[in-house]
This record gives C-alpha cells, structure tokens and sequence, in this order.
C-alpha cells in the first residue's frame, strides 16, 4: 500500500527569519523643481505638508514622506522670538506631538525633548527641529542601521548654492540607542568620526522618522537656508539663521525652504521575512508505490518493464495536513523525483509568511 | 486604561468574499493596451510606471524613475577591509563617501536587495549557479518593476514543439528543451475528460506533432499571468474579438462554459458555429487551432512573418503583440475576460458595554495641575493616589465647567492574541464620545 500521510516531529520543522532590502534613492529633483509644486501637498491646517514622487493628482502618485517643523516649549523661538503676527503654537503642538511619541515622557509625566547625544541623563537638547516622517511605503519595517545619508545645499543663494552638507548615522551600527519608545534610533552627524555631543539630528528607525535641529543653518553666510522672498537668487533674500526661518513663517514656509536644499536621501530598509520550512523526509521503504490511477495498467505498474524489478514512484507534489487531515498546503516540484527503495529524499518546503 | 475582553464565538465571523474585476486587453499595431490605459510619459521615463504599454507594474512603486544602483561599482564589490555588507548605501555611510556616487541616471528607482546567507532565499533571476558560486555575505539585486502582461506565441505546423536530450558525435550532451505548448499536454489532456475538445492529441489533430506526421496543426497560444485574474478566469466571461480595418470580423465566446471557444459572431460569418479553441481557466492560457479564413478571401496581411501574407484566422490572434512578428495595422484584437479573487475576511464585533471603558491612563487624562509623583527615593516610588481627572465636560459657559462626569474617547482598539501580544490596531477615523451610560459595537473587519 502506498505510503500517504507521514507525521512531522519537531525534528522535522524550523522556522528561520530572512532580511529583504531596498536601497531607496531620493533625488532633489523629486522633492524639488522637476514637477514644480504638483507633489507637494500643503494642507489648510498648515501643520506639515506632504511630498509624493509624481503630482498628486495622478492616481500613480505614491507619498513619500511628510515634512514639518516644530519647537520646544523651553525654545527662546516659542515666545517673544516670534513675528507677532505668527502664532508659535502649531510649531509647539508639532514638536510635543512628535516628541511624545519618539521620546516618550519623564518621571513627571512631562514630555521629553529630543536629546542631542540620546544620553537623557543631561547633555543638549533639540529644540528648533525639522521632522521628516517616511512613508511606509518606503521604510517598509525599518530603516536599515548605518545606511541613511540626508545632504543639503547650503550657503550662497537657492538657485546657486556653495555648500554640500552631508549627514549620515555614521557608526550607529553599533552605537545606536533603545531608550525610545519608539524603537531604536541612532545620532545623524555631519562628520564620520561620530564624535559623541556633535550631532545633529536623530534617525528613528522602526517609526522612520528623521528629525534634524535648525541650528544646522545657523552661522554665517555658508549655512544660509534660503528663500525670505520671491527672489531666490540673491543672497540677501535668504534667511541667515533658523532663527529667522522659524520666528518669520508658517510650518509650511519652513518646510519650503528645507524641501528646496535638499539635495539628497538614501537609505536601505529592511523587510521581514518569517518563514517555516518543513523537512520531509522520504526514507527508503516509503512512498515507492503510488495509488494514482494512472500508476497501473492491466495490473500491471506502468512505469515497470520487469516484474522482477524494484518498485519505483515519482515524487510530483507534497501536501501539508493539519493534525485532522485536512488538506491545508501543496508545493509542486519543478520535475517529477524518481523514489525505490534504493533511494531516500528529503524534500524542503518552505512557507512564508 | 487599558481593558481586555475576550471575543466570543458570536463576535467573530469569517466570510469569503468573491469578485469578479472585468479585465481587457486590446492589440494593435505591435502595442497592447491593459484596460484601455494608454503610458503616461513623465519628466525622467516614456512610462511613468516604468513598462511597456499593456504591461502592469506589480507595485507601481519606482513612479517616472530612470536609472538604477550601481551594485557592482568596484568600491562596492571588490572585498572590503572590514567585514561590512557591502551594498552601496551601506558602503557610503561605513566609509563616508558620497552615496550619489552610486546612482546610474538622473533619477534612479529604489533597487531591491539581499544578502546570501543560510536561508538561501534569492531572486528567482540568480540562477542556483550563479547563487551557489557566491560567497556569503555578498548582496544580490534586482531592479524594479516587476511587469507582467498577455504574451502570444504562434506554433506552426512544420515547428518541432519540443527537442529530446542528446549526444554530438563529439560526445557533448545537448540538453533538450520543450516549447509552452508542449508543456500544456498533461493539463489540456487532464480536463479532455470533461469536454474532448480539449484532446491534445486525437484522430483528426496532434498539437504536439510537426509535419509531415499526420495531424500536425498551426496553433496560436494566448498566455494570460495571473496577476490579472487572480484565482481563476471565471467561466462563459472569456470574449475575443478579431477586428479589420475596425470592423468585427469574429467573435468567440465560451457559450456553453464548458471551455470551448466558439464563434458567435457576427451572424453570418465565415466559421461562425465553429470551435476555434479552447481556454485553460485556471491556467490561462488561450489555446487556439481555428484556421478559417474569417475575411472569406476578402483580406491578407504579415501576420506572422514579414512578406509572408496570411489570411486572417484566430491561430493570427493578437500575433502583432509578439516581438517577432509584424505588426500588421490593419488588424486590430480585443480580448476580454473576467478575474475570480476568492479574498477571506474576518469580522469582528467589538462591545463597549455601559460601565466599561470609562477610565484612562493617558497622561492627558488627568489634570496637568495634578503631580502624579508622590514621593521617589531609594525605597520606593509612590504616585498620588489623589490626582484629579480632568473634567472635560462641557458647559454653556467658560468657566466653570460643566459637572464632573466620567468621560472618555475611544480612539482605537487594539487586536490581542492569546498571549495578549498585540498583533493589530484598528484606528477610528474620529474618536468616540464614551460615558458610563453609552455603549457602542464596533465592526472591525480585515481581509485574511
């Protein structure tokens, strides 16, 4: 009789955890310039705008990322700073919400400020904070560690800018930091020594949320963040320091000139895949007879020209039961395996999830 | 706070949800066309969703690309000092050079990767040669999009549909290989039991055979990927039209729905009544032997091959989309069906009962005035047992509020496992007022 139902042991199952990337490249000529302002979003509520790959009207079109701004309550930007006739609450109300959530809060229930080292024990805080928010399209699980890298033009004039910044989470492969509730996290810098207290940013990588100070556009004119008008080809039209940027205009102004130096993003995300493999496991005197119809002629096995010679099958397919029998998976093979008693195969079935 | 409630067996029902999308495909001049959508150009690519015309990109996710990675720049590739993965981002953070270094064209797509390791999981274009020659730890790409679309192939008569193994006299082995159509013999012969029309080999025709053995036939063969159709084409919904000069020359349909493809139009037409083919519904593939002249002698065109002129006969259908051929312009094609997606879903109904739900351990929760911290030191940590929710009650006036009333707003609900791990979140799309007197039922339902 054929062999048909054989039980799987644990012997007999794993399961195993495999690391899909992409490498997402982020031009500026998506964020900025080749489609004029058709992807960029601007909501009426005026607390972040949305950038897409392609206008957004085109039912194509993915978001990419969300772009905002936001300053602490403890920020000399959230109160007399500020243009009068600009309210710095929505920028406030950014920050908190956005801080709550990737720093959490302290002992006191207050909500903590980005921390410039991610040692929340003393050291400098982020106060004045562009938030880049990824789509998830593009993050998939996660940001890969030690892979993102954010440039901008600075100094000179928008349309003619002297400067190429680049900020990468250089080392944080291994220096990345877990006292988020947001998941791991690791300091952007500017400089690949990675020197502890230099950083200027923080790369969330399970959220996929980048926040970066404003102060890297503070100092003189090779920092300048650009446009404080219409002309945005003279250098005195630029804003000088983030002070400027964030005290004399709205969310999406700020968002505007950051989106318009971008210059460059890329990084590798990762994607999860869980799988099971099953081992099943043909041993020598198993599954050498088939109960297939076709298996016999005139009583005699089709596939045999000897009686004398040993029984033979071909292994087509593999079904997976549940503990009572019902059918719940096939796998095919490419080609029909040969199985006699002289032979044992272990065929791999693998199942993701 | 957070509340947990077990569902019971009335809360939960699975249902199998079964539609049907309408799909077409017209041909014309060398193009096809995917539900009459024509390539949208943009600034960096002729096709936005980077295929040809007629082809469906599976995540429409590199938008009006053009370019990739470089992952075999020699920085990249050639062994690194330290043991770092070497894929091109990675590369540029490890060893502080410019990441745009790597990018191929103005606007490069997002290029999908892995690194070999145990699990051998791989892209299915690294051949098991290529995989098994490469070290461990060494990345493996691919460029999206992933494209698929109708394909046609056309068998003639005089062509081998397959090639045995074989041995040169120099004693080199030939692997041999076997044509698609060749390959549906087992499946077509499978469902002959049902409807003979489907014989692979009979009295009167042999699909497989090439002249001059007897019933050696020309066969044209329509593939359709299953990303169009899902599960299975759904039966009778398969219609093909052959077109000349625009006007209808043919139709076949699957009257009976038993697989046969018959003529059924126009009234009158040459063939009209015949069977012209069959179609493999869960495989989809077209397979087609009609060989009547549809024109009644009235019509020629390259259909198959340039100055060749052929008559117009459904073995020719929709031949002008296969690279080889011509494209014959003045036939044009329309082949449309219906998909069958079977999609499981899971209903859940989630109760808020009077009396429950009607606290929170938001810190927003309670009044920012109150400490929540009592005491802290090295022997214990004590909260105060009498902080003050915040009264959110409304009232006609400022100040005061309206009298205190336990009140909440229930703004998602989480999905726990029999662990009480969470494994799903549904959101609301605006919070909802709960006070100790309401109750609510939420419906929440998700595709299996």
């Amino acid at each position: 009789m054929a062999s048909i139902y054989k039980t799987l042991s644990s012997n007999d199952i794993t399961t195993v955890r495999d690391l899909l990337h992409e490498a997402i490249p982020l031009t500026a000529s998506i964020v900025s310039g080749t489609y004029g302002d058709n992807n960029i979003k601007v909501y009426e509520n005026d607390l972040f705008e949305s950038v897409f790959d392609y206008p957004y009207l085109s039912s194509s079109a993915n978001h990419i990322f969300d772009l905002t701004a936001g300053v602490s309550n403890n920020s000399p930007l959230s109160g007399a700073a500020v243009a009068a006739s600009l309210d710095p609450t929505p920028k406030i109300n950014i920050y908190n919400e956005m801080a709550q959530i990737l720093a959490g809060f302290d002992e006191n229930g207050s909500v903590r400020e980005f921390d410039r080292d991610g040692d929340l024990s003393g050291g400098e805080q982020l106060r004045e904070v562009f938030v880049v928010n990824f789509a998830r399209l593009l993050t998939k699980d996660e940001i890969k560690k030690q892979s993102f890298t954010l440039q901008v033009l600075t100094g000179g004039t928008v349309t003619s800018p002297d400067s190429l910044m680049t900020i990468s989470d250089y080392k944080a492969l291994t220096q990345y930091k877990i006292n988020s509730p947001a998941g791991e996290y690791g300091i952007l810098y500017t400089g690949s020594a990675a020197t502890a207290g230099t950083g200027v940013g923080l790369i969330y990588y399970q959220a996929g949320v980048a926040i970066l100070t404003a102060s890297l556009f503070d100092g003189d004119a090779p920092n300048y963040i650009g446009p404080n008008g219409a002309n945005s080809s003279v250098a005195a039209d630029n804003f000088e320091t983030s002070i400027d940027l964030f005290s004399s205009g709205s969310i999406s102004g700020s968002a505007d000139a950051f989106r318009n130096r971008l210059y460059n993003i890329s990084f590798n995300n990762t994607i999860e895949i869980n799988s099971t493999i099953y081992f099943c496991r043909a041993n020598n005197n198993e599954f050498n007879y088939s109960s297939n119809p076709t298996y016999l002629s005139a009583s005699q096995i089709v596939v045999k020209n000897d009686p004398q010679e040993n029984p033979l099958a071909y292994v087509t397919s593999v079904g997976l039961y549940s503990a009572d029998n019902e059918l719940l998976a096939v796998s095919k093979l490419s080609h029909p395996l040969e199985k006699n008693p002289t032979d044992e195969l272990v065929l791999r079935v693998r199942l993701d999830y | 706070m957070a509340y947990i409630f077990k569902f019971s067996d009335a809360d939960r029902v699975v249902n199998l949800v079964k539609t049907n999308p309408r799909v077409s495909f017209f041909c014309y001049n060398g193009l096809s066309y995917y539900n009459n959508q024509y390539p949208l150009s943009g600034a960096f690519s002729a096709s936005i969703l980077g295929g040809p015309s007629g082809y469906v990109s599976l995540y429409e996710q590199n938008i009006d690309r053009s370019g990739s990675i470089n992952f075999a720049n020699s920085d990249v590739v050639s062994p690194a000092a330290s043991n770092t993965i070497r894929d091109p981002f990675g590369y540029a953070v490890a060893n502080a050079t410019d990441p745009t270094s790597y990018y191929i064209g103005a606007n490069p797509g997002a290029v999908t990767w892995k690194v070999k390791d145990g699990t051998r999981i791989n892209f299915k274009t690294v051949s098991t040669k290529e995989f098994n020659l490469s070290e461990g730890g060494n990345p493996f790409y691919n460029d999206y999009p992933l494209t698929a679309s109708i394909q046609k192939f056309y068998y003639s008569a005089a062509s081998d549909k397959m090639s045995a193994s074989s041995q040169t006299s120099s004693g080199v082995y030939v692997s041999g290989a076997i044509s698609y159509l060749y390959a549906l013999k087992n499946t077509m012969n499978y469902y002959a039991i049902n409807n003979p029309a489907y014989e692979y080999s009979s009295s009167f025709r042999n699909l497989s055979a090439s002249t001059p053995t007897p019933g050696a036939t020309n066969v044209g063969l329509v593939t359709i990927p299953s990303i169009f159709y899902g599960d299975t084409i759904k039966r009778g919904s398969v219609n093909l039209k052959f077109y000349i000069t625009g006007a209808l020359m043919g139709e076949l349909q699957d009257t009976n729905q038993n697989g046969s493809l018959i003529q059924v139009g126009p009234p009158g037409s040459p063939g009209s009544g015949s069977t012209a083919g069959v179609i493999l519904y869960n495989e989809g593939f077209v397979v087609l032997t009609g060989s009547w002249d549809l024109s009644a002698g009235s019509h020629t065109e390259d259909y198959v091959e340039s100055g060749t002129p052929a008559t117009p006969s459904w073995i020719n259908f929709a031949q002008t989309i296969s690279s080889s051929a011509p494209a014959c312009p003045q036939s044009s094609f329309a082949l449309d069906f219906s998909g069958s997606h079977k999609i499981p879903t899971l209903t859940l109904f989630a109760q808020a009962d009077k009396g429950d739900l009607n606290h929170s351990n938001n810190p927003t929760y309670r009044d920012k005035n109150t400490q929540i911290l009592l005491t802290t030191g090295s022997t214990g940590y004590t909260q105060n047992p009498e902080a003050l929710i915040k009264n959110v009650v409304s009232s006609s006036y400022p100040d005061p509020t309206g009298s205190f009333a336990k009140t909440t707003y229930i703004s998602q609900i989480g999905l726990y496992d029999k662990n009480k791990n969470l494994i799903g979140i549904a959101k609301l799309a605006k919070p909802v007022k709960k006070i100790p007197g309401r109750e609510f039922t939420f419906k929440i339902k998700m595709d299996l």
